[in-house]
């Protein structure tokens, strides 16, 4: 009796009954997800990713820190595992990657000790397919402190005695955007920062060189690689968000007809 | 004097020492920092212990009896493998499901919050037979920047290329506005700061 009791209610076990539009809207991104990915692969034409100022500026500031001899800084952000930081490791790859290449220091800051030693396999990973795999030094990919203003604390630290030539914030940002930020042009970094937090991220627009604007980071994976099969992933979000586009233009003529949008909310909240 | 008051003494001598930096970089500062830093990570592993394992080891466990927490436990340690050269590779299985749960995680709980956001972007052009300024323009706004996010379109001219500007625009209008905002509130941070000095260390302010 206690058992059932306790068992949730019909249609409740797998997804709330007044979110059934939300998934046909998150089914329908997988379904034209993999179609562009099969699209893709078989050799489709896929149109191209617009230019994104913000990663076309990653090399320019690898470039600048191997000119000066100076490191370049990155850091994946404040967040655990999330989108944020799932966009920041892909972009940290291709990073590392550049890095390698060019044989210019990367220091790798981290506040999350789960992050810590991703961070670390994917710079590890990035140099031994650069093809110098002696040059990746464990002690530049670093955990700092769990605490938000600790960790900030420590890469201001950082800035000021191992003076980086380029700090490339991507992740997820808070309070500490600012303070971070400020530092970095105070050191002379060329900087690019990128966050999806509407409350912080104009403190990277004021401070930093270039700034990637929420969705464009997510984007940043698929730019960077110029795969075809990735750039599908970003055509089938752009079609959801065309979509959402008309529905939002649907909602409101509907509201200017009928006065309100109650039954049309009513109905997509079954 | 009492350990709040010591508390205060310590810390108002903390915050002089952190913004000597303002004046001049110094060795002062520098060891305000490094202390701040090691008592934030000594707060972590405390913090970690007394609330997490604790209360997993001795509550979960013993009292209640879940062993089956044993496993992500675990799971969870073999991520010190990570420090042994030849056990390296184990360590992958820990950040694959830490991967994994992250991943599944973030598509579990954060669609509900799509289509709530698309109702409260319906507004009505014309309200009680007048042309409503306020909603069209915030209608506008939503679909400009809709259209500044769109990556893979063409934008080279027309509605595509204007609404973008548009919409890019607006954004940096909405990001102006919050940066006053909250640019004030860092401001009352630094009257926080002033008051512990001046309040709680001193007591020259009631």
């Amino acid at each position: 009796m206690v058992l059932a009791g306790q068992a949730p209610a019909k249609g409740i076990l797998f997804f709330a009954p007044e979110m059934f539009w939300d998934f046909v809207l998150v089914a329908l991104l997988f379904i034209l997800v993999y179609v562009m990915i099969r699209r893709a692969n078989a050799g489709l034409p896929i149109p191209r990713i617009r230019k994104i100022a913000g990663l076309e500026a990653i090399d320019e500031a690898i470039g600048r820190a191997t000119e000066m001899g100076r490191p370049v800084h990155f850091t994946p952000g404040m967040s655990g595992f999330g989108p944020e930081t799932y966009a920041a490791l892909a972009t940290l790859s291709y990073v590392a990657k550049t890095a390698a290449q060019y044989d210019t220091r990367l220091i790798v800051t981290n506040r999350q000790p789960t992050v810590h030693p991703v961070t670390s396999e994917i710079v590890r990973q990035a140099y031994l397919e650069a093809g110098r795999p002696d040059a990746f030094n464990q002690d530049d990919v670093r955990y700092l402190s769990d605490w938000q203003f600790g960790y900030t604390s420590a890469v201001l630290g950082i800035f000021r005695r191992e003076k980086p030539a380029a700090n490339l914030m991507f992740g997820y940002w808070m309070a500490e955007a600012l303070i971070l930020g400020e530092a970095g042009a105070e050191a002379g970094c060329i900087q690019v920062g990128a966050n999806t937090n509407v409350f912080q991220i104009h403190f990277f627009i004021v401070t930093c060189d270039y700034t990637l604007i929420g969705e464009e980071q997510f984007a940043a994976s698929a730019y960077l690689s110029k795969e075809p099969m990735l750039t599908g992933t970003v055509v089938a979000q752009d079609m959801v968000k065309i979509l959402i586009g008309l529905l939002v233009l649907a909602g409101s003529v509907w509201a200017t007809v009928a006065g309100n949008a109650d039954k049309l909310v009513k109905f997509l909240s079954q | 004097m009492t350990a709040e008051q010591w508390g205060a003494i310590a810390g108002s001598i903390c915050i002089i020492m952190a913004w000597s930096y303002l004046f001049k970089e110094s060795d002062i500062y520098y060891f305000a920092e490094h202390l701040f830093v090691g008592l934030t990570v000594a707060r972590g592993l405390t913090y970690t212990f007394e609330n997490q394992l604790k209360p997993l080891v001795l509550k979960d466990m013993a009292e209640k009896g879940q062993w089956t927490l044993v496993i992500p436990v675990v799971i969870g340690l073999l991520i010190y493998c990570w420090f042994f050269k030849g056990l390296r590779w184990v360590a992958r299985i820990t950040m694959g499901f830490w991967i994994g749960y992250g991943a599944g995680y973030s598509l579990g709980f954060s669609p509900p919050v799509y289509l709530k956001q698309v109702f409260d972007t319906f507004t009505p052009f014309i309200k009680d037979g007048r042309f409503n300024f306020g909603g069209v323009l915030y209608f506008l706004v939503v679909i400009t920047a809709l259209m500044y996010f769109l990556f893979t379109v063409k934008k080279e001219s027309g509605v595509l290329k204007y609404g973008s500007m548009f919409g890019r625009y607006a954004l940096m209008v909405a990001f102006g506005s919050a940066y006053g905002s909250i640019t004030m509130a860092y401001l009352s941070l630094v009257i926080g700061k002033l008051q512990v000095i001046f309040k709680d260390a001193l007591h020259l302010v009631k």
